[in-house]
């Protein structure tokens, strides 16, 4: 496990010592990061904001409880993470399992940022991608942007998911495979990859 | 005899930098024989590099500001509550030797000072005697009337104290 770097340890201390405008510059630094957690988890458009306040709210209160075992990002994403399956939990909107997910049926975006409509006009892959992600089940996309776009090791994303490596190996193989899958069956590889 | 492509499980590896020297020599000589998962291959090279795609995750430009705005609030409102915290405390200890000035009056002890007692001797005289005879007025048990003060401000207390233990964050919301 990654320790704690010095810089950011510094950058706790005059946090603690009640210099806002460090926080500010944690904020800054790290709002990326947790976009990326909380857009991928949640597709409810208007309360991701929200939520990205609530996650750094709960992490200026809880900051004196930091051990520096992590590193700084690692404890963010957790937090992060967590509030999305409380955010989750409390709408019940249920953790979607492969087991369930049907091939065939189209992916249910109701409140997602790709309607199918927008879809079909965009030619993009990026969008088609993009919407595809949405469809797959939440812990398959969260490992995946944690990989893919904050470039973590599986030991951070497996200790920020509380799951095993092997576990999230296995989401992430999986949930590649399922993308690449249903992207061919629904716009062929001609027309898809080109 | 029918050709063996490579797995899925073998391009992500591939691509993860996940193989040892000796699985990876193997996946390059098969893909130099074989178009079918050259294609395949390309096709998770695209899926990678859309995976890698930043767009679309951005917050407003005074997210951060807007965060520390609400702590500053936030912090304000707690200070605020702090100090409406104590008031029960002080209303407490206040009936407690409010009833005490009422049941036993104040003493006069010949080493305090004389200025002091002439003191206290006006403050019971602007305050408790005006409630001593209301309260005769009224027709109104001194003693009830104190007692349910004391249970009210106990209740409001211990009513400050659970709300105060509910608000500690817990390690398990984390």
């Amino acid at each position: 496990m990654n320790a704690c770097p010095p810089e950011s340890k510094a950058l706790i201390d005059r946090i603690l010592g009640g210099d806002d405008r460090a926080f500010k510059t944690l904020v800054e630094g790290h709002q990326r990061l947790v976009s990326h957690v909380v857009f991928r988890m949640i597709s409810d458009g208007q309360d991701r904001e929200d939520v990205c306040q609530e996650v750094f709210m709960k992490v200026y209160r809880n900051l004196r409880r930091f051990r520096f075992e992590s590193k700084l990002s690692t404890w963010i994403a957790r937090i992060a993470y967590n509030t999305c399956l409380t955010y989750l939990e409390a709408k019940r909107i249920p953790l979607a399992d492969e087991e369930t997910m049907d091939f065939e049926k189209p992916v249910d975006v109701r409140h997602g940022s790709f309607a199918p409509d927008r879809l079909f006009e965009s030619r993009d892959l990026a969008d088609r991608i993009k919407y595809e992600i949405e469809g797959l089940p939440v812990h398959f996309r969260t490992a995946l942007t944690l990989y893919h776009l904050d470039e973590m090791s599986y030991a951070e994303i497996s200790d920020i998911m509380h799951m095993p490596e092997n576990t999230i190996k296995s989401h992430m193989f999986r949930g590649r495979r399922m993308l690449k899958e249903r992207l061919i069956a629904k716009y062929g590889v001609e027309d898809l990859w080109r | 005899m029918a050709i063996e492509h490579l797995t899925d499980e073998q391009f992500q590896e591939y691509l993860d930098g996940n193989l040892a020297d000796e699985s990876r020599s193997v996946v390059e000589t098969h893909l130099e024989v074989c178009e079918h998962c050259r294609d395949n291959l390309r096709q998770y090279q695209l899926l990678y590099e859309r995976l890698g795609d930043d767009s679309g995750f951005s917050l407003p430009a005074d997210f951060a500001a807007g965060v520390v705005s609400r702590i500053e609030s936030e912090s304000a409102e707690n200070a605020s509550s702090r100090v409406w915290s104590v008031i029960p405390g002080f209303a407490f200890i206040a009936a407690i030797i409010g009833t005490l000035v009422y049941f036993f009056g104040i003493p006069s002890h010949s080493h305090v000072d004389s200025s002091l007692t002439v003191f206290f001797d006006k403050i019971a005289a602007v305050t408790i005697t005006p409630i001593k005879g209301f309260l005769t007025a009224l027709n109104i048990d001194p003693q009830l009337l104190v007692a349910s003060v004391l249970i009210l401000l106990s209740i409001s207390i211990l009513d400050l104290a659970l709300k105060h233990a509910k608000r500690r964050p817990s390690s398990m919301c984390l």
